[in-house]
């Protein structure tokens, strides 16, 4: 859970003067959790038991409130607003009722960031609170990206359709690319992989819009991630609960608590862990398969946005913690890839910074490859801005 | 002569083949008729081999086509696949043919054997471990039908190199990626429901949408009944049309279907691409229509951008080869009767 208080001048510009992050929380792996925070000049870790987002966001707060920073307003990442939250939306009672509504569209999601909308609304009672939402920059997407093909009165009662997810995330790179590229948004093509330590997807964007990813009408699809399956045959569920009398609750969180890394792993939901152990220990073979499964789900989804963009295409970007971090993650991923034009150069990827951008392609290839650190908190804040402040 | 027989849940089919020209085929819906049948072809017709054709098999199988042994038998049905029902229906046919067609060799030809050789991370779900051990991972289908296509493209070349897609093209369509002869990567998965979505199959979902009309109050067999039998083409339609007719139609859901349908299957194409590091060829296999036909070189044509370079319109029109020669990328439609291609799996294997 990463966090930050922002000052904010204009509806472009907000400078950080307090960041931090909480690693590793809830996960069960080999190292602890922990806490950081930076403002100042100064740094404060703590290494605590981390057990859920909020205690996670308790612990923001304290350090927050003890800093001194005044906070005016408070801004919140809320994954899956279904059909009651199409673009953001101040906090009130109203709201609040319809946040609940949509918790178990995105059961690994949205309970946490309703807890942790809590735990701020308890430390910062007397400010405005609003969401941002993240499948918002999807909404453009062509019918046949976005349509199941399953019965209309189906999809018409619960709203069945691809929403995907990540938004802020993408929001923020389609901001920042044209820039780096010097191509204008409304003629760029790009596939942007964001690879969390906990959820992942890919879009694909063609001519400056969202017109395709991986996650579906619920963040568990698409990619394998630390503890969700992404994509699997629904005949599988179906077998669970007909056939080994599993009730579907059951099987849901399996699928998505109990699957992903950790699933195939059996030991650890990060990736950094089953890397560490894929050349020695009892886990090996679980390690190597793990990771084969993880980057062969990657590259299909890429070479399936190859073909929805006909290979036009101006770069490929990886952002988030995994994406910016892991250096064999990004080459395992464009190994086989020359075909579409995408080459990436060994030693500039293996020596990418990963607090800034970083260009990774080789000579040889037609399509820039870039890391990209994120930047959710700043598109958060900036849409607080045209929310609490008619800004734009 | 040979003697084919296949069933799904709700027919029996059978084809008989005589030197490579398929001379009567037929269908019927219960076993007591389809035995009654078998009968009467025995005193009718010298049949020298029988091939039996099970979807699913089991562990077992690890070749397209084996001999018929006890122990082979037994083991059909038993396994936690979608199509056990199916294997244990073929199962009463065997061993009522094993005891009236002494002096005939039989041949059980299993559909997802040539996947027996999968990659371990191309067949898995991303699931508990121990569920993957269960049998809850991707099986494939069709895999006679791809190994026949793989077959007749690569022809008497003594080496199998090169990275091809092979699609069965038609009302349940299936993609299979070859490298050097072997599948690393099938569209279906557990079940036929998973993948490129078919004539009444929604294909690719997210899960979660399961998960929501079980909260509603869906038992599992209704929502088994709407994903399989519901979706697919016929969610747009209305009614159980094919790809023909999706095809041949030029109104508005006819469109749609037709266009999501062709993303499905044109992203596909793209992940195994990823998967193969490029590509070779790609090898349709589809029935002998003029509609089918041009749509699939329509088709191909999005693929323009890898280097494959297709005939002009019009020309070659019934010819194999959709591509010039020189073409990077060549790409083939090749029209399949399955009765064929199971009799050549069955005198092959009989030699």
């Amino acid at each position: 859970m990463s966090y930050k208080v922002f000052r904010f001048w204009n509806a472009h510009k907000a400078d950080v003067v307090f960041k931090g992050k909480a690693y590793r929380v809830g996960v069960q792996g080999t190292q602890g959790s922990y806490i950081e925070s930076f403002w100042d000049g100064k740094t404060v870790r703590n290494v605590v038991p981390i057990p859920d987002h909020r205690t996670a966001a308790s612990l923001a707060a304290e350090q927050i409130v003890k800093s001194g920073i005044p906070v005016d307003a408070v801004g919140h990442r809320f994954v899956h607003g279904g059909e009651y939250f199409k673009q953001s939306a101040l906090l009130d009672a109203a709201g609040l009722r319809k946040i609940r509504k949509c918790l178990p569209l995105a059961p690994l999601h949205n309970p946490i960031s309703y807890d942790v909308i809590q735990e701020a609304m308890r430390v910062f009672p007397q400010v405005p609170h609003y969401v941002v939402i993240d499948s918002a920059i999807h909404s453009k997407m062509p019918r046949t990206a976005y349509t199941y093909p399953l019965p209309k009165k189906l999809t018409d009662r619960y709203k069945f359709r691809r929403f995907g997810f990540h938004g802020i995330s993408y929001s923020y790179i389609c901001h920042r690319m044209p820039g780096l590229l010097g191509i204008p948004s409304r003629k760029l093509n790009m596939i942007v992989c964001h690879l969390g330590t906990g959820g992942a997807s890919v879009m694909v964007v063609k001519n400056g819009i969202s017109v395709d990813t991986s996650m579906g009408f619920s963040p568990n699809s698409g990619l394998i991630m630390s503890t969700r399956s992404g994509d699997i045959d629904p005949a599988v569920i179906l077998h669970l609960v007909r056939h080994e009398g599993l009730a579907p609750a059951r099987v849901e969180t399996m699928l998505n608590n109990a699957s992903g890394l950790r699933g195939i792993s059996g030991f650890s939901s990060d990736i950094t862990d089953i890397i560490a152990r894929m050349h020695d220990g009892p886990s090996r073979k679980r390690a190597q398969l793990a990771f084969a499964m993880y980057i062969q789900r990657l590259k299909e989804y890429i070479g399936s946005y190859v073909m929805t963009l006909q290979g036009k295409i101006d770069a490929l970007v990886f952002t988030d913690d995994i994406g910016v971090g892991n250096p064999l993650i990004r080459e395992r991923a464009c190994a086989s890839l020359s075909w579409a034009g995408i080459c990436i150069d060994q030693q500039k990827n293996l020596t990418a910074p990963k607090d800034r951008a970083a260009f990774l392609q080789s000579s040889a290839s037609r399509v820039k490859i870039v890391s990209l650190p994120t930047e959710e908190e700043l598109m958060i804040c900036l849409e607080g801005g045209r929310i609490l402040g008619g800004i734009k | 002569m040979i003697l084919l027989l296949e069933t799904d849940k709700n027919v029996f089919r059978y084809g008989l083949v005589d030197k490579g020209v398929i001379t009567e085929q037929g269908s019927w819906t219960g076993l007591a008729a389809m035995k009654r049948k078998v009968l009467a072809l025995r005193k009718s017709r010298d049949i020298r081999l029988i091939g039996y054709r099970v979807a699913g098999g089991g562990s077992r199988f690890r070749r397209s086509a084996m001999e018929r042994t006890a122990s082979l038998v037994a083991r059909l049905g038993e396994t936690s696949r979608t199509t056990a029902d199916n294997d244990r229906r073929i199962k009463e046919l065997i061993d009522f043919c094993w005891e009236r067609f002494v002096d005939t060799r039989h041949f059980i030809l299993c559909d997802a054997a040539p996947y027996s050789s999968l990659p371990e991370a191309a067949r898995s779900y991303a699931i508990p471990f121990e569920r993957t051990a269960q049998g809850l991972q991707k099986h494939g289908q069709n895999g006679i039908l791809h190994e026949w296509a793989l077959r007749t493209y690569f022809g008497s070349a003594p080496a199998r190199k090169g990275k091809v897609i092979t699609i069965l093209l038609g009302d349940s369509t299936n993609v299979v990626a070859f490298r050097n002869g072997q599948p690393v990567a099938v569209s279906n998965g557990y079940s036929v429901t998973d993948g490129i979505m078919s004539r009444t199959g929604c294909g690719w979902i997210d899960t979660s949408i399961v998960f929501r009309m079980f909260a509603s109050g869906k038992s599992a067999s209704h929502i088994q009944k709407v994903l399989s039998e519901e979706s697919g083409f016929k969610a747009f339609l209305g009614g159980s049309f094919g790809l023909s007719a999706i095809l041949s139609r030029r109104d508005a859901k006819a469109c749609l279907a037709r266009d999501i349908f062709s993303y499905q299957l044109l992203k596909c194409l793209g992940a195994y691409a990823a998967v193969l590091d490029g590509l070779d060829a790609v090898v349709i296999i589809g029935e002998d229509s003029p509609q089918v036909r041009d749509w699939a070189q329509g088709f191909v044509r999005e693929l323009t951008f890898l280097g494959l370079r297709t005939r002009p319109r019009g020309v070659g029109a019934k010819a194999p080869l959709l591509t010039v020669a020189g073409s990077a990328v060549s790409a083939y439609y090749f029209v399949c009767d399955r009765w064929q291609a199971m009799a050549e799996l069955v005198a092959v294997k009989a030699r």
